[in-house]
């Protein structure tokens, strides 16, 4: 992502909205972006059909926002910060499901998190396992640094932070999962 | 020992979603509703013109509120009360339908200005002040007078801007703002239903707050549309807004 050609992008997406029909947009974008957006989504709620839902959610903004996208960012980022926006925007709704799970209470009277429902249900990595027990503004960074390969000004472009805030964080992430890793190592 | 920082670099970059889940998400769209919008939107000015409705309602316990902007159209019950004791909350549409009340919300806003300023603070999702402006909201509504209520959420982990909402009872119909949604356009509801029951923590209550036009909407229904991603079910129940989600002891 560092050093993204902005103006092939924007390029692209006006290519895109002129005249296409929507779902040949959307099947472009999800080819192209889906999987970012989707793991972007997952970091921040921790459960993989939230991520879902936010997805869907994104791709019919990003329909109704195409024309207002004019290249000042890069195009990931553009689409990582309706993501997030979304992501967040929809807490109400994933707080609940992160907090509660009425079939898994009736089942078996426990309250499984956030991190080992996704556990549950998606193949993750040692990495990824510890990052999902991060608090979400360390983890939401080091995913956008590491798996985005996103520059920290991007990042804070991205967020709405100032840049310093970004390297703080950055730093801490890294504490705090080198904490977690080598207790698992030890 | 392994170096953590080479499992970070190489663990992340894991993806954690295959292609068959994100054409399944694409599949979930309604395309054929999307196409018969204007593939290229023009661009235009959008002008607040004087004929904007201008409704207002106002908040009970002297809250403190800088309207927008209004116009000679506008008219306002606020004259009838005493500034002192209550500032109005303006319930502004512009000529395309659209709340304007959040054009000049504060920047770096505080919790604790929001709790000065009187109204429904929330922190992390948990009412932290001003419940109290609550029950007299839903009174003065159940009585038929205007009224309304702006709740600010904010949340710790974000370091953003809290986000607004506003609530209005205006002319026998509720209508609810997010500043942080996309679109301000206003829907209108006929009833502001309370609904209560267990979720989860068996030592707990919890209240459903949702404005919508059908009464007999019941938690449990609620409930489902909040935690299933079956789209069908989801479109089969009568539409709602979600105003408050609360969990209390028993």
């Amino acid at each position: 992502m560092r050093g993204v050609n902005v103006i092939s992008e924007f390029d692209y997406l006006k290519h895109l909205s002129d005249g296409h029909p929507k779902n040949e947009i959307i099947q472009h974008i999800a080819e192209k972006y889906g999987n970012d957006l989707w793991n972007y989504a997952f970091s921040i709620v921790g459960k993989p059909e939230i991520a879902d839902d936010i997805l869907q959610d994104v791709f019919i903004k990003i329909l109704e926002k195409l024309q207002t996208f004019r290249g000042g960012s890069s195009m990931k980022t553009w689409l990582l910060s309706i993501t997030r926006n979304t992501a967040y925007n929809s807490r109400s709704k994933w707080l609940i499901r992160k907090t509660f799970s009425i079939d898994k209470w009736s089942d078996q009277h426990s309250y499984p998190s956030a991190e080992t429902e996704a556990i549950e249900q998606i193949e993750m990595n040692n990495a990824w396992k510890i990052v999902m027990k991060l608090p979400v503004k360390y983890r939401e960074v080091l995913v956008l640094f590491v798996h985005h390969d996103m520059s920290q000004k991007e990042i804070a472009q991205t967020i709405g932070v100032p840049e310093g805030t970004i390297k703080s964080r950055l730093h801490y992430a890294r504490l705090k999962f080198s904490k977690h890793y080598y207790r698992g190592v030890e | 020992m392994t170096d953590y920082r080479m499992d970070i670099e190489r663990g992340l970059k894991q993806s954690l979603v295959n292609n068959a889940r994100l054409q399944k998400i694409v599949r979930r769209i309604d395309f054929d509703r999307h196409n018969k919008l204007a593939t290229r939107l023009p661009v235009k000015k959008i002008h607040l013109v004087a004929a904007a409705i201008i409704i207002v309602g106002f908040i009970p316990f002297g809250i403190s509120f800088n309207p927008p902007v209004t116009n000679t159209l506008s008219r306002s019950i606020s004259e009838t009360i005493t500034p002192t004791e209550v500032l109005p909350l303006v319930f502004s549409i512009d000529v395309n339908g659209n709340y304007t009340g959040f054009s000049n919300l504060p920047k770096n806003y505080t919790v604790e200005e929001a709790k000065k300023d009187g109204y429904i603070v929330e922190q992390d999702s948990v009412v932290i002040a001003n419940n109290e402006v609550w029950a007299s909201f839903v009174e003065t509504a159940a009585q038929g007078n205007n009224t309304a209520v702006r709740m600010v959420s904010f949340l710790t982990e974000d370091n953003s801007s809290p986000f607004f909402r506003d609530l209005f009872f205006s002319d026998g119909y509720y209508s609810l703002f997010d500043s942080s949604s996309d679109k301000q356009d206003m829907q209108r509801y006929s009833h502001l239903v309370t609904l209560e029951g267990q979720f989860g923590n068996p030592l707990k209550n919890t209240q459903i707050v949702v404005l919508t036009d059908d009464n007999a909407l019941s938690f449990n229904v609620v409930l489902k549309t909040l935690i299933t991603s079956n789209m069908d079910y989801k479109q089969s129940v009568s539409p709602y807004r979600l105003v408050w989600f609360n969990e209390s002891e028993k």
